[in-house]
């Protein structure tokens, strides 16, 4: 009996330390003359080390907002208002590094962005330089962290993007980015993001542009650098296939809030939140062909106004009257499975004046 | 020919788009990029025609040809009018391909950077009937308001600039805009990618229901190919430069005829954890339009492959199992390739 439980808090000790990356209360604001944008408001979310957590959730949800305030490499005027981002880069045992607390521009930032973690943009084209070749330009992703020789650089970076399925990568290695097609500058952008061993990859829809069988090549290709290098991933993508095949842990977002998080198999086959469930049912099958897709009624408001009550009441096809006055609190709906939604729980949100006294 | 044979509305003859590489300071040409290299087909008034393939391999090209943004290195691209004229947009000038524009419109992938973000969504859409028809915002407004309603945005938000909507909507003006001068043609190149499931689920339902209410044709471009299965009347599959595989959409996934078409099925993620498809595996890289081998384009990376396979280039012929399903491969009567139905069983779900 006592062996069991002390069994048990050696596992829950497991389960809330061996984390690389803990995302606490972030929020991340784009104050427009037209308003306030709350992109990301309230943010929970861990990745735990060696596994992948992926993030889902409508168009406009802030799931790259979230991604972006990692290394604060956010679009102006976005700024991070509140919340920690603490990053475990060795060892449970360590202090983390509370990545939201560095300076924007700083040392210390620039020494984590690209070593320890790495970011591959949703928009090849923003990340990748029109004035350089490919390769250039991952030479100097790698020799910026390692006193590479420049022969020694060249011949990493055409292993690399030998890796992600560019054809011919000795030759290519010489092209500029607008002599790819869409699909090639995006598994040029996955190379420079891989070429230093990153300990956490973050990955903004990484396999959009790219066929299937290309797309299986880089998944492998990231799962075992999951395993021989101790990666650990954050992956965004709409393709619920893909995170089928590649995660551990998902959040659902809307809103710029998680409103559901779980396992894979809590998320698939114990979905909880009803958006989480409609979600699961837009998606088009084989064998009903031509015929309406289920869709989610309504739009997503416009960013500037924000419901009073649960932020998917409008379109929820299970709303109560509460839902529309309250915002539920994150409520346990199985072992390390939560969601958001009045169905599971009476307790409101807590006020946010408490929430910014946290800091 | 009797009068119950459709006249296809576009036919691409053998078209060919070379890019030429040069190297060196005198930036001499040594070779060429065969981006898309012989490639063929009919597309008919109220159809829609799905394009899969490897990134790179001319997709994009082959639909910028069409729109003559970008000119062929040879073939024809007859495109037959409302009027019942057939011009070769290969060998148009500017004046005509900008007349035949207003036909033939093109839709892009990223809703995200293809609006002009200092521009409000009446500006936008109106732009094409501004440029085209000299109309100002005052004459256009009725019309704006008009394209805004059927394709489902509230034309009250029509003095917004396009930050202020999300990726589903903006991909609604990008579609508005297309559709300002009453097109028959649209080039769709990966609509929905940047889009997530739920949204992705209401364009395609605009896209079929804007099909039936204008009579459009489409051609429709996506590497989901879940969403091609779901949208197409026929799909063709391509694979560096060539089109390796065509026929009625529901034929092609059932029993494709072209090893290429089998893997890429079975690469298809399927949206559940217990479900693990039998994945083709392809030896080596993807293929590059610049090196490409002897005989079959896709030998080098072929599970069936044989001797033959080295030597003789297949082109694409009728298989004589069904009519109007075309493969180009040497083999495509004596294989049993694996369709989706058998993919998924063996998967065991
Ligand atoms: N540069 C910007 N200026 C103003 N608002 C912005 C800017 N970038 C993003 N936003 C706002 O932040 C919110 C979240 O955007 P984000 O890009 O994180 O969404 P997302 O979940 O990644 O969507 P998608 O699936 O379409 O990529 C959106 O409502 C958007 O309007
Ligand atoms: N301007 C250019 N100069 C040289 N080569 C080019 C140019 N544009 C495209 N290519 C090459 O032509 C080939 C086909 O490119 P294209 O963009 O048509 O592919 P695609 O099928 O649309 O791919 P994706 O699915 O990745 O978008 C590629 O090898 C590409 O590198
Ligand atoms: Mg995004
Ligand atoms: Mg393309």
């Amino acid at each position: 009996m006592s062996f069991l439980r002390s069994a048990d808090v050696g596992y829950r000790r497991f389960l809330m330390t061996d984390r690389i990356l803990d995302i606490q209360n972030l929020k991340t604001y784009f104050h427009t003359q037209e308003g306030v944008i709350r992109a990301v408001d309230g943010v929970y979310l861990s990745v735990r080390r060696r596994k992948a957590l992926g993030i889902v959730g409508e168009s406009g949800c802030g799931k790259s907002i979230t991604s972006l305030s990692v290394l604060q490499v956010i679009p102006s005027p976005g700024r991070i208002v509140d919340g920690r981002v603490l990053f475990y880069p060795e060892a449970e045992s360590d202090r983390p590094v509370d990545l939201a607390q560095l300076k924007r521009h700083g040392r210390e930032l620039r020494r984590i962005r690209g070593k320890d973690i790495s970011l591959v943009f949703q928009e090849p084209m923003v990340a990748l330089s029109p004035v350089y070749t490919v390769g250039n330009q991952i030479i100097e992703a790698l020799r910026l962290h390692e006193p590479h020789s420049k022969r020694r650089a060249r011949e990493l970076a055409v292993e690399m993007l030998d890796k992600v399925g560019i054809p011919n990568p000795d030759v290519m290695v010489d092209r500029y980015t607008f002599e790819l097609s869409g699909g090639m500058r995006q598994r040029a952008l996955i190379a420079m993001a891989l070429v230093c061993g990153p300990k956490l990859l973050i990955a903004d829809e990484p396999t959009t542009a790219i066929d299937v069988t290309i797309q299986a090549q880089i998944l492998d290709l990231i799962r075992s650098l999951q395993t021989d290098m101790d990666m650990s991933v954050m992956l965004i993508t709409h393709d619920l296939g893909v995170i089928a095949e590649m995660v551990d842990d998902i959040v659902v977002m809307y809103l710029g809030k998680v409103v559901e998080s779980g396992s894979l198999h809590d998320i698939f086959d114990r979905a909880s939140h009803p958006y989480t469930v409609a979600l699961q049912r837009s998606i088009p099958r084989f064998q009903r062909r031509g015929q309406p897709l289920e869709v989610i009624r309504g739009n997503v408001p416009d960013p500037y106004t924000r419901p009073q009550g649960c932020e998917f009441a409008e379109r929820c096809p299970k709303a109560m009257n509460r839902c529309f006055q309250d915002k539920p609190a994150m409520a346990e709906v199985g072992d390390r499975h939560s969601a958001k939604c009045f169905l599971f729980t009476d307790e409101v949100e807590s006020a946010p004046g408490r929430e910014a006294n946290v800091r | 020919m009797s009068d119950n044979v459709r006249q296809p509305m576009l036919e691409l003859i053998n078209l060919r788009k070379y890019f030429p590489v040069k190297k060196g300071f005198f930036r001499r040409h040594v070779a060429d990029v065969k981006a898309v290299d012989g490639v063929s087909f009919s597309l008919y008034e109220g159809e829609t025609f799905g394009l899969v393939g490897e990134s790179g391999c001319g997709k994009t090209t082959l639909i910028k040809n069409i729109v003559g943004a970008l000119r062929p290195t040879s073939g024809q691209i007859l495109f037959t009018d409302a009027g019942g004229q057939t011009h070769d947009i290969a060998r148009a000038d500017r004046e005509r391909i900008e007349a035949i524009r207003r036909d033939i419109q093109m839709i892009f992938q990223d809703p995200f950077s293809s609006l002009n973000p200092r521009m409000t969504v009446q500006d936008i859409i109106g732009e094409p009937l501004l440029v085209n028809e000299g109309k100002g915002r005052r004459a256009s407004r009725a019309r704006v308001a008009e394209l805004m309603e059927l394709v489902g945005l509230n034309p009250e938000l029509l003095r917004r600039y396009p930050h202020a909507f999300s990726g589903g909507q903006r991909q609604r003006i990008g579609i508005a805009r297309a559709l300002a001068l009453d097109p028959k043609l649209l080039l769709a190149d990966e609509p929905t990618s940047a889009l997530d499931v739920s949204v992705q689920a209401q364009i395609l339902n605009l896209f079929m229901r804007l099909q039936r209410e204008l009579n459009l044709s489409y051609i429709f471009i996506s590497h989901d190919l879940t969403v091609v299965q779901h949208i197409s009347d026929r799909a063709a599959v391509m694979y560096v430069g060539h089109i390796v595989e065509t026929a009625e959409t529901e034929r092609l996934y059932v029993s494709p005829k072209h090893p290429y078409t089998e893997a890429l099925l079975s690469a298809v993620p399927y949206p559940h954890p217990d479900v693990k498809k039998k994945k083709v595996v392809l030896k080596g890289g993807a293929a590059d339009p610049q090196l490409l081998p002897a005989g079959c384009p896709f030998h080098p990376r072929c599970p069936y492959v044989e001797a033959l396979c080295s030597t003789r280039f297949p082109s694409l012929e009728e298989v004589t199992e069904s009519q109007q399903h075309w493969s180009a491969c040497h083999y495509a009567d004596s294989l049993s390739l694996r369709g989706l139905d058998t993919l998924e069983e063996s998967a065991g779900s």
